[in-house]
């Protein structure tokens, strides 16, 4: 099971011996919106599907699953990404986690500390002076980066 | 309103980002200034790099016979293994030798003594020259005739890149050693007091790898014997091994370092054998990988050195150096055994390969600064 909270869940049911039975059981997950787990569910099944197609060939595997996450990533905006990121890690499913922080990266990888800030919703705290001389020695990293 | 990420979740965003991206990204707030230079996150990303390839830079270092240049030519070669176009890399320090290299910082020398020593990191434009350590000359050697060795590589045990001075004297009848170590830690260098066996250093470089320096050493006494030394950088100790096979004569051997692996390489005019010790520091686990004949797959080569394999480790490339003087790089197929040269107009004529990979290792040290970047330091709109 990927979603290794909820199988802890289940995991902590079995030991508590409350026989569950039915195959609906309703699993409390306050800390997950309804749309990121909506994408996440369909990730996972994709993952599974993906995997068991090609049971021998990892190759085949990566390379399926990099289209289809190249597909997802059309249709996610930049900011639900961050709302993914926290309902993959509260579920603790790894893969999704690794994926949606590595489109984060590459979404911020060329952009200005401007853009960065707004993304992340932070804001300098530096002392005066001490944001331009970092700027000053680091100058040449702040070349080639994308207009806001 | 933006949702609020945990710093652990941060952290695992930042370790994917290449090196330019996180220095620029030192000036976004405190924390992200603090998450950056930590040193375990330093690991971390360092880690990430080394698994995927992120930034991996080839510094293509032309010989002391070249016109001396103020730059580097370095290629990016990206994690497909494809070849960027060449660029240029300011030199730290003019008229220095890089004399080896380890987890994205660089090990550069002046002078044949190799008193003078410096560690830089290309990527992230920081170098740090080491404190200058005397060569103690054995009483009795005054005459002698010595040359100096160095290494640069990391010690796993104690989380610390060292550099290794080996110093041999010559006299007629018999020689000696001094051995120093230096350590990024503790910025210091020692002297090793460990007894060295009889036998001369008789390969070209010393080679780092997995907290040991490797060479191949030819026996004073027995002829034509050779061994290949090892000194771990943790126990300072030594311990000789046996080559795969004993040369003859008319065979020249090479030491490399191919996948993570000890490599072992005989030559002669018709064949190039190589071997990979495939369980370290175990001898019988030599292993022939691949032979090269000479004429059949590629042109006249004087020697080559094994740079590393192709993603799915069927090909390896080469740094081909040919009778002639021109350096190539080139894929050689092991099953098909057939050779690619890589074709770049803008690689130099001669040159060796120094790789690095996107590392944030000596950020403390001092600044690199490029002539170029200052003239154009009033055009650069500001970000």
């Amino acid at each position: 099971m990927k979603f290794c909270a909820v199988k802890q869940y289940f995991d902590d049911e079995n030991n508590n011996n409350i026989t569950s039975g039915a195959s609906t059981t309703m699993i409390p997950l306050p800390n997950v919106e309804s749309h990121p787990l909506a994408i996440l569910i369909t990730y996972c099944k994709k993952h599974l599907k993906i995997k068991a197609n090609n049971a021998d060939n990892k190759k085949e595997t990566e390379k399926e699953m990099e289209q289809y996450e190249q597909e997802l990533l059309k249709k996610v905006m930049p900011q639900e990404l961050t709302e993914l990121i926290l309902a993959a890690n509260y579920l603790n499913f790894k893969e999704a986690l690794d994926f949606f922080c590595r489109a984060v990266a590459s979404a911020i990888q060329n952009k200005s500390i401007e853009f960065v800030r707004k993304f992340f919703g932070l804001e300098s705290d530096f002392e005066l002076g001490e944001e331009e001389k970092l700027r000053e020695e680091f100058a040449w990293s702040f070349e080639g980066v994308d207009e806001d | 309103m933006m949702p609020y990420i945990p710093q652990e979740l941060i952290t695992e965003i930042l370790a994917r980002l290449p090196v330019k991206s996180l220095i620029r990204f030192l000036c976004v707030c405190k924390e992200w200034y603090a998450l950056i230079t930590d040193s375990d996150f330093i690991k971390l990303h360092l880690k990430s790099s080394i698994e995927t390839n992120r930034d991996r830079t080839l510094i293509l270092n032309e010989d002391e016979f070249s016109p001396p240049l103020r730059y580097f030519s370095a290629v990016q070669f990206s994690k497909d293994n494809q070849f960027r176009k060449t660029f240029e890399i300011y030199k730290p320090l003019q008229n220095w030798v890089i004399s080896d290299y380890c987890d994205g910082l660089v090990c550069l020398h002046k002078g044949y003594e190799k008193l003078e020593v410096a560690i830089w990191n290309p990527l992230v434009r920081k170098y740090r020259k080491l404190p200058i350590e005397p060569i103690e000359e054995p009483s009795s050697f005054s005459s002698a005739i010595r040359f100096s060795h160095l290494a640069f590589g990391h010690d796993p045990r104690n989380d610390d890149y060292k550099v290794l001075r080996v110093t041999e004297f010559y006299m007629a009848d018999s020689m000696e050693f001094e051995v120093k170590v230096y350590s990024m830690r503790s910025n210091s260098w020692k002297k090793i007091d460990e007894q060295w066996p009889n036998k001369e250093i008789c390969c070209q470089k010393l080679l780092a790898l997995n907290g040991d320096v490797y060479w191949l050493a030819a026996d004073r006494v027995v002829k034509d014997l050779e061994s290949i030394l090892a000194f771990n950088l943790a126990t300072e100790k030594l311990r000789l091994y046996e080559t795969p096979v004993p040369p003859d004569d008319d065979q020249f051997t090479c030491l490399d370092v191919l996948g993570g692996f000890l490599c072992y390489i005989v030559n002669d005019y018709l064949n190039s054998d190589v071997y990979l010790m495939k369980k370290n520091g175990v001898e019988s686990s030599w292993t022939q990988i691949f032979k090269i004949k000479q004429h059949v797959v590629c042109r006249d080569f004087e020697y080559f050195r094994t740079l590393m394999f192709s993603t799915n480790g069927k090909k390896v490339l080469l740094e081909e150096h040919q009778e002639c003087g021109h350096t190539n790089l080139i894929w050689y197929d092991i099953e098909k055994k057939r050779c690619y040269r890589v074709k770049n107009r803008s690689f130099p004529y001669v040159f060796m390969v120094a790789t690095c990979i996107g590392s944030l290792l000596l950020l403390d040290g001092d600044n690199v600064i490029d002539p170029r970047q200052k003239k154009n330091k009033g055009k650069r709109k500001r970000n």
